[in-house]
């Protein structure tokens, strides 16, 4: 209720803000509502959100899988710890744009490079999470585990991954929100459709009221992603805690 | 135990030559001596408890003998991986899944009837669906006691399961894990400090002396007789007088 009075006041907040600003500037919501419409009609808008978010998706996953795998091996052997460190360590403070310059350089402005330079850019990001998740696994379970040989997959999956899953949901949590900012530069940079390149093209035109669609709708679909996937993991993953039943 | 002498019986289920075991301690670098020269075999069907002052390497020779420390200077004949079961000090319980999930992990073949059966003795019939953090620790520790049954070991290693628990409790959870032991005729090695642990589960007592742990006496023990505990009290207090803390009345 309080957040549906806060969005409400975001409204006539923008609404009296455009008033003043002028519709070059700041369009009114109504105007942003028709471009909105207009092209869903058309089928524009569905179609480079899908493009975006299938961009979202696989490159999250793969620096998901391979920054977890990296991060549980960093936190399990100090040896390799000590070896990735410093790379993860460089990768992390790494200014997003470079990696993405370099990798359309040093790739072409290809699907790969794009891919390749968001997940490089979340990659490190899961691999710390994880490591710390590593490290703090319960050496007495895994004796346990050791003791009565269970087998490795029911190991990971029974004893290891449980205890992970606070931090593969903190990863996941940080991930998403990292990954569509960074999708969608790498694609006003170097790519000829999704989400990015609408709201490259509006800015080329000074078309506020198409930027402003655009950037709503995602945001709007973030939202859902975040609700409709993210939270019923991590009420999943917790529901054996005593004190969230 | 084989006592020296004696026939030959059949290859023992355990055979234990520890030379000696050294900790290095954390920043001096200087080694400790934990475990020097500790011999002995188990049989089938024998039940040994290792009895020991706190801190003298029970724990650290049981971890050995499970195959969890390869760090140390001797030999060990022990079950193939997964016929050799634990009850570790702590419970070591998934908190993340339930009673008979946490049972079944470890022993997938065991059949329903059989699970009943030791849910039923170790009374936690009702709490099969239970997650361990809705557990107090008598009734984890009987969770931990079913898994370790539950495998069907050829040998089964006792780390204190009793240690912290009251009294009461303490006396009635000991006579259910004799009664589970006795009728499955369990190879057991129990480690304790606690000598009424000792006395109610075992047929043979090895006495540990403190750090480095030493063997200083192998006692058999016959159940039957009721001078035994306060005889025993006296005669392992005679070989550790320096130690009050392992004879002290309950
Ligand atoms: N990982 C370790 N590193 C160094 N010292 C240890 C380690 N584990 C145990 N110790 C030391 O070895 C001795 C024996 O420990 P432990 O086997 O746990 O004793 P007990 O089980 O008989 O109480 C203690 O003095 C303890 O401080
Ligand atoms: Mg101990």
């Amino acid at each position: 209720m309080t957040r549906l009075l806060s969005l409400l006041s975001l409204v006539l907040a923008w609404q009296i803000g455009a008033h003043f600003a002028g519709a070059q500037l700041l369009p009114s919501p109504l105007v942003v509502a028709g471009v909105f419409w207009r092209e869903t009609v058309s089928g524009n808008m569905p179609r480079q959100l899908m493009i975006t978010l299938a961009r979202v998706a696989i490159a999250f996953g793969i620096a998901m899988v391979l920054g977890s795998l990296l991060g549980v091996a960093m936190g399990r052997s100090r040896w390799l710890d000590r070896i990735a460190d410093p790379w993860v360590v460089v990768l992390l403070n790494l200014p997003a744009l470079v990696i993405i310059v370099l990798a359309y350089i040093w790739a072409g402005l290809t699907e790969t490079a794009a891919i390749s330079a968001v997940a490089l850019n979340k990659l490190p990001n899961a691999a710390v999470t994880l490591r710390e998740g590593a490290r703090a696994l319960d050496p007495g379970l895994d004796e346990m585990a050791e003791v009565f040989a269970m087998p490795f997959g029911r190991r990971v999956r029974h004893v290891i991954l449980p205890q992970l899953a606070p931090y593969l949901a903190a990863a996941t949590r940080t991930g998403l929100s990292l990954v569509w900012k960074i999708v969608l530069v790498v694609e006003l940079l170097g790519r000829s459709n999704g989400v990015g390149f609408e709201l490259g093209t509006a800015f080329q035109l000074f078309d506020v009221p198409t930027i402003m669609a655009y950037g709503l709708v995602f945001v709007a679909v973030m939202l859902l992603v975040e609700t409709f996937l993210v939270q019923p993991f991590e009420t999943y993953a917790s529901r054996w805690r005593p004190n969230s039943r | 135990m084989h006592p020296a002498g004696g026939p030959i019986p059949d290859k023992p289920v355990l055979h234990v030559r520890v030379h000696n075991k050294t900790y290095t301690r954390a920043g001096a670098g200087a080694q400790v001596v934990v475990l020097d020269n500790i011999e002995f075999a188990l049989h089938a069907g024998e039940t040994l408890a290792i009895i020991g002052p706190s801190g003298c390497g029970k724990s650290t020779l049981l971890r050995i003998i499970a195959g969890l420390d390869k760090h140390y200077d001797g030999v060990i004949a022990r079950p193939q991986p997964g016929r050799l079961s634990m009850v570790f000090q702590e419970p070591r319980l998934l908190a993340w899944r339930d009673v008979e999930t946490n049972i079944r992990l470890v022993a997938p073949g065991i059949s329903a009837a059989a699970l009943a059966d030791l849910l039923q003795a170790l009374g936690l019939n009702e709490h099969a669906r239970s997650f361990p953090g809705e557990l107090s620790l008598g009734l984890a520790r009987r969770v931990a006691i079913a898994r370790a049954f539950a495998v069907a070991p050829q040998l089964l290693l006792l780390d204190e399961p009793f240690v912290s628990l009251d009294e009461a409790l303490v006396r009635k959870l000991r006579a259910e894990l004799a009664a589970l032991v006795a009728k499955h005729a369990m190879t057991t090695l129990l480690v304790t400090h606690d000598l009424l642990d000792a006395v109610a589960l075992a047929d043979q007592l090895l006495v540990l002396s403190p750090r480095p742990a030493r063997i200083l006496e192998v006692i058999r023990l016959d159940r039957s007789n009721p001078m035994l505990v306060a005889d025993l009290r006296r005669k392992i207090a005679d070989r550790l007088a320096e130690n009050v803390s392992l004879v002290a009345a309950p």
